[in-house]
């Protein structure tokens, strides 16, 4: 996966697909093509040696949360107007900005080209799950009490009370 | 083969947190067996926290920070002290909901087990220097408190408050969470003394600083991330306000102070100079606008806004008796700002919670016990001896010149002079003659009478023998 040639077509794609999700008119398209898109990351991360934050972008993303802005529009479809229109010169000049200051931090930063390197040691997804589970035991557990809240309250606000 | 670090001596460092835990699921439990007898819950609640609070009491000294799980989270006095406001303040609220939710038709018993959620998060916060463990505090304390602030699904402004109160914390999460990320890339630590070992001169340090503090202030609702308060507070039913008004605050200033205290102590000079326009902003900001408002629960709103104002003040001193100072205030302004809103929940109508200033005329002759209070603790919220406000505010300013802030000071004894008009204008309601143009029934409920009787007590007391919870202040933050 070290050719430089799959990482600058898979490159190519995802700014293309990411293209499409600003300038397509339809939300649908656009939501599909941002699932493309994530897929696209994904396999970026591939090459660049990260195994485990391009399946967590697949999971994460594609899986759950494309599907979820797929459903939004599915069930509030008749009673919602989506059109995507307007905003272009305020997009522009935004991404514009965006970009300029990120490639200003790249260059005056030099933590970003040590980072770079850290992905380049080798399996990661064994890595992080031996830290997940010894030295990081704690906080992982505190994300039980955060995810058990998060359940309750998903039940108690959209349950509907019996007239 | 993956080695445990940790030992079953672990646990010592977390007993309070235990405790809540414990409690958190043996409501969930008997909130399933128990159907229509939802009183239970509140008795269980409040026996629950009595039992973190009595453990902080009992084990507050020595002096000294026991760590456990390699280092993440500690047990030591300020997250003792801390730990006891939340206790309180839960128990108070606890007291406030039981007849409140009946009354509101409320008989969802979850609300009693997200209380408990939202306590551990807090007793987290307050016993950590790790930044990783500090985000999931903050998401679950986020999480419980937009759930609570929308349990009026009856009415609309409470789900509309909720999911205000959820855009604005989203955001403050995502900051949060990035200057922690940035916080990593250039320290490769996301411990505070990690993070302090770096050099601070760095462009990524100080965005990933900024971040952080957006965070944090808007948990301590500071200006410019205070615009969420009044209208959340209007929303959420009146016990979660009240709660919302101490117990997060209290979490999020003692992290705060830790925060700047440890891990950018390279760059005080900076984060004062940014902490001191904050402050004049919060406490002009809370004040001004309070003087516009017309309803009960939206000046307690601002006036909330304002009183972190005059904490981030002690911050800002950055001595012993600044930090003591702010946890002192928090102390008192358990009583004072949880008797004010039981008070204003004894004066509410049901269904119609939006409690308007104009409803409190002539109560203080219909409703002697109920005037006299709400006068008392809007003395002691404007700061007036021998209340509790008056101490905690002396303390606070005298931090701040200590530390040579005496245009600070100036500024904040005008704000005290601002807030006088208004807070006095509430008393001068309740004892004009006359009568509210709508008669009301006012919610009969012994255990909320009780709060109001504690607020008094509380704020009386250690208005005139202040002495106690002050050297437990001044020795908690000893260490940091």
């Amino acid at each position: 996966m070290n050719s430089p040639i799959l990482f600058y077509l898979l490159a190519f794609l995802l700014i293309g697909s990411s293209l499409m999700v600003v300038l397509s008119k339809d939300i649908y398209r656009a939501s599909f093509w941002l699932v493309g898109f994530f897929l696209f990351f994904a396999g970026l991360l591939l090459t660049l040696h990260a195994p485990f934050l391009a399946l967590t972008e697949i999971i994460v993303y594609s899986g759950a949360i494309a599907v979820m802005i797929i459903f939004a529009v599915m069930l509030t479809g008749k009673y919602a107007n989506f059109e995507l229109s307007g905003y272009s010169i305020a997009g522009v000049l935004i991404a514009a900005i965006f970009i300029i200051e990120i490639m200003l931090i790249i260059k005056d930063v030099p933590e970003f080209k040590n980072f770079a390197f850290a992905f380049a040691s080798g399996s990661n997804a064994r890595a992080v799950g031996i830290s997940l589970f010894s030295g990081y035991l704690f906080p992982f557990e505190i994300t039980a009490i955060l995810l058990l809240v998060a359940l309750f309250g998903a039940v108690v606000l959209a349950k509907r009370r019996k007239q | 083969m993956i080695i445990m670090p940790y030992h079953l001596s672990d646990f010592a460092v977390i007993v309070p947190e235990l405790i809540v835990a414990a409690l958190m699921l043996i409501l969930f439990v008997v909130d399933l067996a128990s159907k229509n007898r939802k009183k239970i819950l509140s008795s269980i609640s409040i026996a629950g926290y009595l039992a973190a609070l009595l453990y902080s009491v009992i084990n507050f000294w020595p002096a000294v920070q026991k760590f456990g799980f390699v280092g993440q989270i500690f047990i030591d006095q300020a997250g003792n002290f801390i730990n006891m406001v939340v206790t309180l303040t839960a128990i108070l609220a606890v007291m406030m909901s039981r007849d409140f939710l009946d009354r509101e038709n409320i008989k969802d018993g979850e609300y009693y087990v997200i209380m408990a959620a939202s306590v551990i998060s807090m007793q987290l916060l307050s016993s950590t220097h790790n930044l990783i463990i500090v985000f999931l505090a903050v998401e679950t304390l986020s999480i419980s408190m937009y759930i609570l602030t929308g349990f009026f699904k009856d009415k609309e402004k409470s789900p509309e408050a909720a999911m205000k109160y959820f855009i604005f914390g989203a955001f403050a999460s995502a900051f949060l969470v990035v200057g922690i990320a940035l916080f990593y890339i250039y320290s490769g630590s996301v411990e505070f003394s990690g993070i302090a070992k770096a050099n601070a001169e760095g462009l990524l340090f100080i965005v990933a600083f900024f971040m952080v503090m957006v965070g944090i202030l808007f948990k301590i609702a500071a200006f410019p991330f205070h615009s969420w308060t009044p209208d959340i507070y209007e929303g959420a039913p009146t016990p979660v306000s009240a709660f919302m008004s101490v117990a997060p605050k209290a979490a999020a200033f003692i992290l705060l102070i830790r925060f700047l205290a440890i891990a950018v102590a390279s760059i005080t000079v900076q984060w004062q100079n940014l902490l001191w326009i904050t402050a004049v902003f919060t406490m002009f900001f809370g004040n001004t606008v309070a003087l516009l408002q017309k309803d009960l629960k939206r000046l307690l709103g601002y006036s909330s806004i304002a009183h972190a104002g005059y904490m981030l003040v002690g911050v800002l001193a950055f001595n012993h008796l600044g930090n003591a100072g702010v946890l002192f205030y928090l102390f008192g302004y358990v009583f004072t700002n949880m008797g004010a809103f039981a008070v204003c929940e004894y004066l509410s109508k049901k269904g119609n919670e939006d409690a308007s200033i104009k409803n409190l005329r002539g109560i203080g002759y219909k409703y002697p016990a109920a005037g006299v209070a709400m006068a008392f603790f809007m003395l002691s919220l404007t700061g007036i001896p021998p209340t509790v406000g008056f101490v905690g505010k002396f303390y606070l300013f005298s931090a701040a010149i200590d530390a040579h802030y005496y245009w600070l000071v100036i500024l904040g004894v005008i704000n005290s002079a601002i807030s006088a008009y208004f807070y006095l204008s509430v008393v001068v309601e309740i004892y004009m003659k006359g009568d509210a143009k709508e008669s009301s029934v006012w919610l009969n409920s012994l255990t909320l009478k009780y709060v109001i009787a504690i607020g008094i007590a509380g704020t009386l007391i250690f208005g005139i023998l202040p002495s106690l919870p002050f050297n437990a202040a001044i020795s908690a933050v000893g260490i940091l």
